[in-house]
């Protein structure tokens, strides 16, 4: 193809994808920010650096906050303690049958005092690692330990230490995944890969080979759930739903019953527990936490503020949820979702973190983490009340960790090591040895490493694997 | 509410609304997907709000709006779980052949191609070709120096044309 030709095809192409016009919905959504969306988190204070220093840059505060979390299981393990029953509010199995509270529900989130919970600093030992790239990867906890899980269109493969990958057959995208067992969709239908343990049939999960979509039911923009209470599927019957989800829930692997109509349309985050599902329900700036024991019928968590943004994984016990704060501030707010309300967690101070990541099954195996860029700490936690901080490798300050600060870097935690994902420079790596590339950019909320345009973008993700000294 | 509040939001919400058309062209220009278009403006209004008060000069919101959605769509590209949702079904894909339909053969290769670039190569390529938009202009919008924009726009159609190149040779594009 020449240039002529490929300049009139991209011109062709262009015209069907700028050819667009916004939904009602979402101008409503737009709207309904500045009234839903605090400018600043009340949790915590904002911090003087954020602003001032120059030689981190937001992208890299995001990377570390992610780093924090992954290796929150793995520096846990061992060394921090299970939380009690007093501790972890206990979500009731049933949907319809409200139990009291263990903890007060708070109503407000603002700070008392300092972090109360104790912190103590372990070095970690980074290396970097060769492993397949342009893959989405996940974490699965299983009995026997943590899988890496790492997919693409094409491949899946597993590995338990992140540095040896075996291929596992999945036709289909991964969807969900719950105690080491995927959930693999098709254009029709549903299938079960158990990967982990023993392989011929998921552990104490329903096998869904053979099920197929719900009559009428598309894929497109689809949430999925997968857990012991049975798969739960949010989809459109038509194009016309980006956010008005449709919700069906299969309890025997064979069949599909339709959720009863949520109040308020949209449906996101659906997580499974061990008892039931959580979810977020709402349009706009205005979410609503729900929760339901039998994925068919839904009742809404009672929460005293909307600060919080996003739900990021689950407990052990799967009764308890956390809370991300507010994205794309200099600290997390974190809290504990129970049916009724939230409990806010305490945050290490030293940890000027942004990001916060729970694996699924979450505290007992993957642990909490938090990454901080400006201090170049991770804390991880297994209760939210007692943190570990650890050491970022020496040279991940000058990786960028996302444009803008808007980047979520990826980290991966198991029982023994925690994976890092981010981007450097292609040529010449700032990694091997030769000085630091001057940066691009150096401002208060943005500065990046400048990759000399050798190769255009000249940029490649590097992993960084962290296992405790 | 204080009344100073309130006019804020009021501003706001105004600017938002008359950048809405065009920033969501934007990101469906790079994403290519409706339904993940919706997701990526609504997320850079939040973060725009979130932002606001840094804005000093409100006659520059729709460059720093601009920016703000051209940084979460690349960062929306970059997730390893993104998935673009594709308007062509399986089935009708295996229907088109080159011999058949060449033009809708080639939009597919095209397409594919687009799928397997870096999310840089998309985004400078949906902008320049796309939206039509100056080098000057882009280089405004991604912040990066006029040479820079040049060149990466030159490796990218590079890729793009060795991805067109493998891919057809393939009988029915995937």
């Amino acid at each position: 193809m020449n240039d002529r030709d490929l300049d009139l095809a991209l011109a062709a192409m262009g015209a069907s994808h700028t050819r667009v016009r916004v939904p009602p919905a979402l101008r409503d959504r737009v709207r309904a920010v500045p009234e839903h969306a605090p400018r600043q988190r009340r949790w915590l204070p904002r911090l003087p650096r954020w602003r001032s220093q120059s030689m981190f840059s937001a992208t890299k505060f995001v990377v570390a906050g992610v780093i924090l979390a992954l290796f929150g299981g793995f520096l846990l393990r061992g060394v921090m303690t299970q939380p009690s029953e007093e501790q972890l509010p206990v979500v009731g199995a049933s949907a319809s049958a409200p139990a009291e509270p263990t903890h007060p529900v708070p109503t407000s989130l603002e700070p008392s005092a300092e972090p109360s919970g104790s912190e103590e600093t372990t070095p970690l030992v980074w290396e970097r690692v060769e492993i397949p790239a342009g893959m989405g990867y996940e974490s699965l906890h299983h009995s026997t330990g943590t899988y890496l899980v790492a997919s693409s269109s094409d491949r899946t493969l597993v590995s338990r230490d992140g540095l040896s990958w075996s291929e596992v057959p999945v036709t289909g995208e991964i969807v969900a995944s719950y105690a080491g067992t995927l959930v693999v969709a098709t254009a029709t239908g549903f299938s079960t890969v158990q990967v982990a343990g023993d392989t011929s049939a998921p552990e104490g999960l329903l096998t869904l080979d053979g099920l197929a979509l719900p009559p009428g039911a598309s894929r497109l923009n689809s949430k999925f759930a997968y857990g012991p209470a049975g798969l739960l599927f949010a989809g459109c019957k038509n194009r016309a739903c980006p956010t008005h989800r449709d919700v069906w829930h299969t309890a025997d692997g064979r069949s599909w019953e339709r959720a009863a109509k949520l109040p308020n349309g949209g449906f996101e985050d659906p997580i499974a527990t061990a008892d039931g599902f959580v979810a977020r329900n709402g349009l706009g700036g205005t979410w609503a936490e729900m929760y339901s024991g039998d994925g068919r019928t839904w009742e809404r968590v009672n929460k005293p503020i909307d600060d919080f943004y996003e739900l990021v994984g689950s407990a052990p016990s799967g009764t308890l949820l956390l809370h991300e704060g507010i994205p794309r501030e200099p600290a997390n707010a974190l809290a504990v979702v129970t049916r009724h309300g939230l409990e806010p967690l305490s945050v290490p101070a030293k940890v000027k973190a942004r990001w916060a990541r729970s694996e699924p099954d979450g505290w007992g195996a993957g642990g909490l983490g938090l990454v901080g860029i400006f201090d170049g700490l991770v804390a991880l936690s297994t209760d939210g009340t007692t943190w570990h901080l650890g050491t970022l490798p020496d040279s991940v300050p000058h990786l960028r960790f996302g444009d803008n600060g808007d980047g979520r870097p990826l980290l991966h935690v198991t029982e023994d090591m925690v994976l890092l994902e981010t981007t450097t420079c292609l040529e010449p790596d700032p990694l091997e040895g030769s000085p630091i590339p001057p940066y691009a950019r150096d401002r208060s909320d943005r500065a990046e490493v400048d990759c000399p345009g050798l190769h255009g973008s000249g940029q490649k993700t590097v992993w960084f694997r962290g296992t405790p000294r | 509410m204080e009344e100073t509040e309130a006019q804020r939001i009021a501003v706001f919400q105004q600017l938002a609304d008359q950048r809405l058309e065009a920033s969501y062209r934007l990101a469906n220009a790079i994403l290519r997907d409706e339904s993940q278009s919706q997701d990526v403006v609504h997320d850079a209004v939040v973060v725009a709000w979130q932002r606001w008060p840094s804005l000093r000069d409100p006659g520059k919101f729709d460059a720093w709006f601009d920016r703000i959605v051209v940084n979460v769509s690349r960062n929306r590209l970059r997730d390893g779980r993104y998935r673009r949702t594709s308007d062509i079904t399986f089935e009708q894909r295996s229907l088109v052949t080159p011999d058949a339909t060449s033009s809708v053969h080639a939009r597919l290769l095209l397409e594919q191609a687009f799928d397997k670039l870096k999310p840089d190569d998309v985004v400078v390529l949906a902008l320049r070709h796309f939206l039509d938009l100056q080098l000057e202009d882009i280089a405004m919008l991604l912040d990066i120096p006029l040479q820079t924009v040049n060149t990466r726009l030159r490796s990218a159609r590079s890729r793009l044309r060795g991805l067109l190149d493998e891919n057809s040779s393939d009988q029915v594009p995937r």
